[in-house]
């Protein structure tokens, strides 16, 4: 919002970017690229494969500017457009590890509310990103965009039970590894 | 204590929904680059087909048969011939339009057409006089025997191309004509250089003759590189080679694509 002080509104921009005007293109992608890096990180396993997914995303937006008729937020649909460059780029590149995800996990440990709310966002970031690629994909899609496991198992080819017993794995992998910074930390502490 | 996976997924939302990081400056660079690129290539088509359809344009204005270039009727190249030789000749038309067949090898060409003309008409007898005539021209002459016998050959076969039945014509009548004329073929022979260079055109009989003249026009200088260019037998793009001032393209050899027209 930052960005309206200045002349420009995102409609006007939008606008401008629909004739293909460069200066507005830039200024568009410079109101929403470190937002939009922000999602990307999240599918990828680091910066350089978030701004790949960026970068792919942000020509996307911009070849489809025409298909955007101002119905729901701009950001909106950008983000959409970027978590599908992220599943193009997981495609492309990582469905083939997937079975190879399928390693058995220990007993799901518990977490401490406490302690899990503690994490900052960079710790969480790190979190998910050490995960591999088809958990982090189930994960991210699930907890955080809010797709059914119907959508993700249609988006990465595999079936509604597939993603659900992705998704459990990923989040057990993720508590026993706050678990284990935790207790790390105790042992700072300590 | 155990956390709800609810919970669990809620802590994640909430805790990256805004997390911002500045992308490096390379990224929009890049999708720059992208976006120009994506604008040249389509520009790219359009453009050639553009040059598609003008190539296509130029080859068939090329390729229609000039159906006005009748070889009998080119009175200006007639008159051109006429006109440049007019000065170094003293007698009217009759002398006029045959010097310059011997005038110059080059010009053998240009003059075809006139000496056919004059052959259907009493001038023809022109033809003949340099060769029998020119007693005062022996040392041209001399050195080059062959020429009394076969030059007039020889402009038989210029005609030749366009038509079998003038070089009986032309011939007979020749020699009947040659005495009363003599005096007229002193005149005509300031063209010794011709003398000289008639003898090549008599060796090779018949189609040489074409292929000796120098490049007259456009079609001569590209059938000379292609030449050059290309050995193979059917050429990649021939024009006619007829002695002509206007070239036509005879052939095109393309690939698959053969088209041959004759001439």
């Amino acid at each position: 919002m930052m960005f309206l002080e200045h002349k420009y509104t995102i409609e006007d921009l939008v606008k401008r970017c629909k004739a293909n005007e460069r200066k507005a293109q830039e200024l568009l992608y410079k109101q929403f690229a470190s937002k939009m890096l922000g999602v990307c990180l999240r599918y990828a396993t680091d910066r350089m494969e978030a701004e790949d997914m960026l970068q792919n995303g942000f020509i996307r937006v911009f070849q489809k500017m025409a298909d955007y008729r101002g119905d729901g937020s701009f950001e909106g649909w950008v983000r959409r457009i970027m978590v599908h460059s992220s599943i193009e780029y997981y495609r492309k590149h990582h469905k083939m590890l997937t079975v190879a995800d399928l390693e058995s996990v220990g007993k799901e440990p518990s977490v401490d509310p406490v302690a899990a709310s503690r994490l900052n966002a960079n710790d969480l970031m790190a979190l998910i990103q050490q995960l591999s690629p088809g958990y982090r994909m189930v994960f991210n899609l699930y907890a955080i965009e809010g797709y059914s496991h119907k959508e993700i198992g249609e988006i990465m080819g595999i079936s509604e039970g597939a993603s659900k017993s992705q998704l459990s794995r990923a989040r057990a992998i993720l508590k026993e590894q706050i678990t284990q910074s935790e207790g790390k930390r105790y042992e700072h502490a300590g | 204590m155990n956390m709800q996976d609810k919970e669990f997924d809620d802590l994640f939302r909430s805790k990256l929904d805004n997390f911002e990081v500045e992308p490096s400056a390379q990224v929009w660079q890049n999708i720059d680059a992208e976006l120009n690129g994506r604008k040249k290539k389509s520009i790219f088509p359009i453009l050639s087909i553009a040059a598609s359809v003008l190539i296509l344009l130029v080859a068939g204005i090329l390729f229609i048969p000039k159906k006005g270039v009748v070889k009998h009727n080119r009175p200006d190249s007639n008159s051109v011939a006429g006109n440049k030789v007019k000065p170094g000749v003293i007698k009217p038309e009759s002398v006029n339009t045959v010097t310059p067949a011997v005038k110059k090898e080059e010009q053998i060409a240009a003059v075809q057409t006139p000496v056919k003309h004059v052959a259907s008409t009493h001038q023809f007898k022109v033809i003949a006089k340099p060769i029998k005539s020119n007693e005062q021209d022996q040392q041209v002459i001399a050195k080059e025997e062959p020429v009394k016998p076969e030059q007039q050959q020889v402009l038989a076969v210029v005609n030749n191309k366009t038509d079998e039945n003038a070089k009986p014509i032309e011939l007979e009548p020749a020699p009947s004509a040659v005495k009363h004329i003599d005096h007229d073929a002193t005149i005509s022979i300031p063209a010794q250089p011709v003398l000289a260079s008639t003898p090549v055109l008599a060796d090779k009989t018949g189609k040489p003759v074409a292929k000796k003249h120098g490049i007259r026009n456009f079609g001569d200088l590209v059938n000379l590189v292609v030449a050059k260019v290309d050995k193979r037998k059917d050429k990649l793009i021939q024009f006619t080679d007829s002695d002509d001032d206007e070239s036509m393209i005879s052939a095109v050899h393309i690939g698959a694509v053969k088209i041959k027209r004759d001439n």
